[in-house]
């Protein structure tokens, strides 16, 4: 019944406008045991078919991994006793308005950039400890030590 | 006194190579087609380190100091395998054409459908866009309401086909998506089509 009305409100209004929800990225898959928590500092553990939203901040356990797919097609993997928080993420590209700031705080992840740094080349950062690291694609690992 | 033995490692650590344990390092990879990009790390000073080079690594430690390797396909492979296992693979996508002012799936898209539910099914697809565009000819808001019904005749043809309704999302953008951007208002049969994306 909701999506039903949503779907009329979205008709009405802004036919050009994607029908996507705020999300950020979507979950492809989860091994073991991946949890998140939101802005509201509420804590949830994470499956297959879950959404991202900006300030989602997603630790994983021992022996666990995520894999996620940004709105702009952006993949990151992130491998066990991780945690990776995406800060900022910004993704209108109708008018090149493009952001993704996220900061590893520890463990490894990978990642293969999407369209973001293509509409901007300044636009994706990622912070892990006292490294501030400018993406501009396309494929690469970064570890955070502990 | 773990914190004791931890300070003992790290100091002995120190002596071989400076306590590596709380550094950050970044390795750049070959992407399929040997495309490299690039990656740069600012240090305190202001100055910029840059990688280009396929399985160059950035190493800052930290006190922030920033130096740069080459590590080999073998030792990334070794090092970072389960994360490499585990990322995604690029959403898939899908073209399918229509004729002038029409809304319908001939029987070979169908077929072609069928297929694409199949790999929906088999990928464990977490969601499916269906995007529906028109040619420019013809008034633009029904160009819009035509190639909603586009996009929607295809998704119901995918739910039909065992697809769940709860992965599909429609979305349409009339004639304002052009894969041919022309700028006359004649009819356009590429543009003339839906677009279905598989997360």
């Amino acid at each position: 019944m909701k999506k039903y009305f949503a779907l009329g409100i979205w008709f009405i209004v802004t036919p050009l406008l994607l029908l996507a929800s705020p999300s950020v990225a979507l979950v492809k898959s989860v091994q073991g045991d991946v949890s998140v928590t939101h802005a509201d500092h509420t804590t949830v553990s994470l499956k297959q078919g879950d959404r991202i939203f900006e300030k989602d901040s997603i630790k994983t356990a021992s022996n666990s991994t995520i894999g996620l797919v940004f709105e702009d097609n952006t993949l990151i993997s992130i491998g066990s006793n991780a945690e990776f928080l995406v800060d900022e993420y910004l993704f209108d590209p109708a008018n090149k308005n493009v952001k993704f700031k996220s900061n590893l705080f520890k463990g490894i992840l990978a990642c293969k950039t999407g369209l973001i740094p293509k509409i901007n080349p300044d636009a994706m950062e990622i912070k892990a400890k006292t490294a501030t690291i400018g993406i501009r694609g396309t494929y690469f690992v970064a570890e955070a030590k502990e | 006194m773990r914190r004791l033995a931890l300070l003992g490692l790290c100091l002995g650590a120190i002596l071989f190579s400076g306590c590596a344990s709380k550094d950050v390092q970044i390795t750049l990879l070959p992407e399929e087609e040997g495309k490299v990009g690039v990656i740069s790390v600012a240090d305190r000073k202001g100055d910029t380190h840059t990688i280009n080079k396929a399985y160059e690594a950035l190493d800052v430690s930290q006190k922030g100091e920033i130096t740069s390797k080459l590590e080999t396909e073998e030792s990334v492979k070794l090092k970072y395998a389960e994360v490499l296992g585990a990322l995604p693979q690029k959403p898939q996508s899908f073209l399918f054409f229509f004729s002038f002012d029409s809304a319908v799936l001939e029987t070979k898209q169908l077929e072609e459908l069928k297929v694409v539910a199949r790999l929906i099914r088999e990928n464990s697809i977490v969601e499916i866009i269906s995007i529906g565009h028109s040619d420019s000819a013809g008034d633009k808001e029904y160009n819009k309401t035509l190639s909603l019904q586009r996009a929607k005749n295809v998704a119901d043809k995918l739910v039909v086909y065992g697809v769940p309704r709860s992965l599909l999302q429609l979305q349409y953008y009339g004639d304002a998506n052009p894969l041919e951007p022309t700028t006359n208002t004649k009819p356009n049969a590429k543009n003339r089509r839906v677009e279905i994306i598989l997360k």
